[in-house]
């Protein structure tokens, strides 16, 4: 694959940063960054690739973070193990919702709503159901190891975000240079067109949209250990929904870098404004959707696209 | 379990719920019905408008029914701008990217009202809002007897605008057929505007009446386009009598739902309902289904 | 090799396809044309699964696919393209044609594959471009290109020489009789017709969703039902008195 130095590159100059920053703020910073880069890297496996909309990846988000903490807190599974279980939860739920809306043949902005709708269906039943901790939500019990996935010194917590981000970049990488992935663009740029040439759109859509939903249960669990705290609203609520389609927009859709540089971009700016309102609430979102709307009204192919635009000029040039 | 006493208010309560909810969605029909587009800000925008007529009220004692004039014509002009400066220029050919500017829009509405207003609930209190009115043995609230003769105004004072202005026929013209509504001479962008201000004129009077009996955070958005939504895909996408009854029904549901299933859970049965309708309803919708 | 049995479809009150019934036999090079509106994509959109019809079957290679989803019907062996180009204009020209490869080959091969197929149709010049920026022509040929590299036994062509200049279209010619000479049996639509009269063994004619004739070439060009359809009633007259006039 031809991205693979690029993927080792990037590996290489990421592993060494807890020791080079020596500040914990800054690698909080950076644990969120690749977070949240993991998220948009779910999302653009569907919406970037697939060309499918979700506008409810909360869905499938809070179902693995859920999945980790109730195997942890109520069944005493080992972390580790949960965190897995919990890639395929979010698979699952990636599969029900995939199955009923593309059976049922929804696109664009009926499949975005029906997505929306689902994750406020399990919002709604999280809420109100024992099991998940009603409106109280689960809170995991601190116990710091690295076998129990808790990690005192966050730069466990770092590895293994920079781990879930590098799994992130092989599997986009392998979109882009394996028949499945050139089947799921053709899907996405005219689904008619793929279906006259022997491309099972239905299989395609569903096998991208349980891949997404998997790695975004992986992400739900991650955020369960790092955090140790998970109610309806932090699950399921539209926040996460939003973040995971905001980061690879802005960054760029379907490209392999594409929610990384949004999640960077996204998240220093976020801190900047903090810093200069000391923190008031809603203020970050205002910032990111005036973004968006900036971007899909003046740079419809994200901050990617516009470095590649750069680069080709740069190249013209010389 | 169905005891009368609490089943008849309950739906009467529904109806006059649902009739607020039928003016939101009359607004998203004529723009979905006209431009095809979902505008995922016209919680949003219905939201902004209610902080108007909270603000009216607690800072200038304009009382909410007394702020129609005021709050009506502004939500038109808001809405023709926002078609015509921002929306319009977000398509560059792709359908996808007026979803996200809509969806844009509606993050940066609903932070911008968190950071300048806070989540704190936002009630007014009227003289007339524990009003009632008899209807033999069932006493209805005042205000939402309003809300519900209203949105049957509405409704009829929409239908006189498609059928019997001349605006009504450009309107229905462009949305038939653009490209020969153009070449017979009629300005597509402005009646596209028009429109679109038209929807968003609704959501001030739909925040006028339920001012009254309801309370505004910045959160009501999401609640409010999500059930709008749902009256629109149920009622067939751009009737207008479909969404007049579509609102009807969700009221009715909600409001029973929540009676036998509790208030949080009772939320459930619009989402559900929701869902059922967009996988199963068959070409009662249009456009992006085939 | 392909049998349209009676097939029947309607849109509402209009009647798209009445009982049509027709037969391609294996390597030939059959022509559907017919006026405006008269049903033949209808009737491709039946065949290769895209709408299901009213009444009648299809059958393909002894094998019913009535109401088979198209991706199906592609795997059996029958690929269509379609009147308005379709291309995946994120790709570039080598990767649509190699969508179609993917079908029966694997990554390398497929690519390959797209290479000669590009070749063949003269369109070895554009691979490495962006399908969006295309001229019609070369659309055209992608077209054509993409629906050849699934390696299809059949080929339902439509419109295939829609918007090209006569150059561009005797240039083709050739490349369809070899497609043909290699085992594929074409049906095209068509309105151009220098390609329909040179290239085909017979041709079909379709009006109002019926049809009204079939038979060779210089059969069907003398047929008076056929010269009505396109010219009016009375017309076939008009045209045989000047013929014995001159």
């Amino acid at each position: 694959m031809k991205s693979i130095p690029a993927i080792a590159l990037f590996t290489l100059l990421m592993a060494p940063l807890p020791w080079l920053l020596q500040s914990e703020y800054l690698l909080n910073f950076a644990i969120m960054a690749l977070f949240y880069a993991f998220l948009g890297q779910a999302w653009n496996v569907l919406g970037g690739y697939g060309g499918q909309f979700s506008f409810g990846h909360a869905a499938f988000f809070g179902t693995g973070a859920y999945t980790a903490s109730i195997l942890q807190v109520t069944f005493g599974v080992n972390p580790w193990v949960a965190f897995v279980l919990a890639g395929v939860s979010g698979g699952g739920m990636g599969l029900i919702v995939g199955f009923l809306s593309f059976r049922f043949g929804l696109k664009g902005a009926y499949f975005a709503l029906v997505t929306l709708a689902f994750a406020e269906v399990l919002r709604i039943l999280a809420s109100a159901v024992e099991f998940t901790g009603a409106g109280v939500g689960i809170l995991v019990p601190l116990q710091q190891s690295a076998a129990n996935f808790q990690f005192a010194d966050k730069t466990g917590f770092y590895l293994v975000a920079l781990a879930l981000v590098v799994l992130g970049l092989l599997v986009t990488a392998s979109l882009e240079s394996s028949r499945f992935g050139a089947r799921l663009i053709a899907v996405r740029e005219d689904e008619d067109a793929a279906r006259a040439l022997g491309v099972n759109a239905f299989e395609i859509k569903l096998k991208a949209i349980t891949l997404s939903g998997a790695m975004a249960g992986l992400a739900g669990s991650f955020y369960t250990q790092y955090f140790l705290y998970l109610d309806p609203a932090i699950a399921y609520g539209p926040a996460v929904s939003i973040e995971a389609l905001l980061v690879p927009i802005i960054g760029g859709t379907g490209t392999l870098f594409g929610p990384l540089l949004g999640s960077g971009v996204l998240h220093s700016i976020s801190e900047f404004a903090q810093h200069l309102t000391a923190g008031a609430p809603g203020l970050n979102l205002v910032i990111y959707g005036a973004i968006m709307v900036l971007m899909v009204l003046f740079l419809p192919s994200g901050l990617w696209g516009l470095v590649v635009r750069i680069r080709a000029k740069a190249g013209a040039g010389s | 379990m169905l005891e009368l006493e609490l089943f008849i208010p309950a739906t009467i309560n529904g109806l006059t719920n649902g009739a607020v909810y039928a003016v939101i969605a009359l607004g998203l029909t004529l723009i979905y019905g006209v431009l095809h587009i979902i505008n995922f800000a016209h919680g949003s925008l219905l939201m902004l408008a209610m902080y108007g007529v909270f603000f009216l009220y607690t800072l200038f004692g304009i009382d909410p029914y007394l702020a129609l004039p005021i709050v009506v014509p502004t939500m038109f002009a808001l809405g023709y701008g926002l078609q015509r400066g921002v929306i319009s220029r977000a398509s560059h050919g792709k359908d996808e990217n007026i979803l996200l500017v809509t969806l844009g829009l509606a993050i940066v509405i609903d932070n911008l009202a968190l950071y300048l207003w806070s989540s704190d609930t936002r009630i007014i209190d009227t003289p007339y809002a524990f009003a009632t009115i008899e209807f033999g043995p069932v006493l209805v609230s005042t205000p939402k007897v309003i809300a519900l003769v209203a949105a049957v105004l509405i409704a009829v004072l929409f239908w006189l605008l498609m059928t019997r202005t001349d605006l009504g026929k450009a309107i229905r013209a462009v949305a038939k057929e653009r490209t020969g509504a153009e070449l017979v001479g009629i300005n597509v962008d402005h009646v596209y505007a028009m429109s679109f201000g038209l929807g968003i004129a609704c959501l001030g009077v739909a925040a006028c009446l339920l001012l009254p009996t309801f309370y505004v955070t910045p959160h009501v958005g999401f609640a409010f386009v999500l059930i709008a939504f749902t009256v629109v895909v149920l009622g067939g996408m751009g009737s207008f009598m479909g969404a007049l009854w579509g609102g009807l029904i969700i009221g009715v549901t909600e409001s029973l739902g929540g009676l036998y299933l509790g208030e949080s859970l009772g939320q459930i049965g619009i989402f559900v309902l929701f869902i059922l309708v967009l996988l199963f309803r068959p070409t009662g919708l249009m456009g992006q289904r085939s | 090799m392909l049998v349209i049995d009676r097939i029947s479809k309607s849109f509402g009150g209009l009647k798209a396809l009445d009982d049509v019934t027709l037969n391609v036999d294996q390597g030939e090079i059959v022509a559907l044309i017919g006026p405006n509106g008269a049903g033949k994509t209808t009737l491709f959109s039946v065949v290769s699964g895209f709408l299901p019809a009213d009444e009648g079957r299809v059958t393909f290679d002894g094998t019913d696919i009535t109401g088979q989803p198209p991706h199906r019907i592609c795997r059996a062996g029958l690929a269509r393209t379609f009147q308005l180009t379709k291309p995946f204009s994120g790709l570039s020209v080598r990767e649509n044609i190699a969508v179609g490869a993917y079908l029966h080959l694997a990554k390398r091969e497929a690519l390959a594959k797209a290479d000669e197929v590009a070749s063949l149709l003269q369109l070895a010049k554009v691979l490495d471009q962006k399908a969006a920026g295309l001229s019609v022509a070369f659309r055209k040929r992608l077209e054509l290109a993409r629906a050849l590299a699934t390696g299809p036994k059949m080929l339902l062509l439509d419109e295939v020489f829609g918007g090209l200049n006569p150059t561009e279209i005797e240039s083709i010619l050739p490349v369809m009789r070899q497609i043909r000479d290699t085992g594929v049996t074409i049906v095209l639509i068509e309105h151009v017709m220098q390609a329909v009269m040179q290239l085909s063994d017979r041709i079909v004619v379709l009006n109002n969703g019926r049809v009204i004739s079939a038979g060779t070439p210089e059969t069907v060009a003398a047929d008076a039902v056929v010269v009505e359809a396109y010219l009016g009633t009375g017309a076939a007259a008009i045209a045989a008195q000047e013929t014995s006039h001159a």
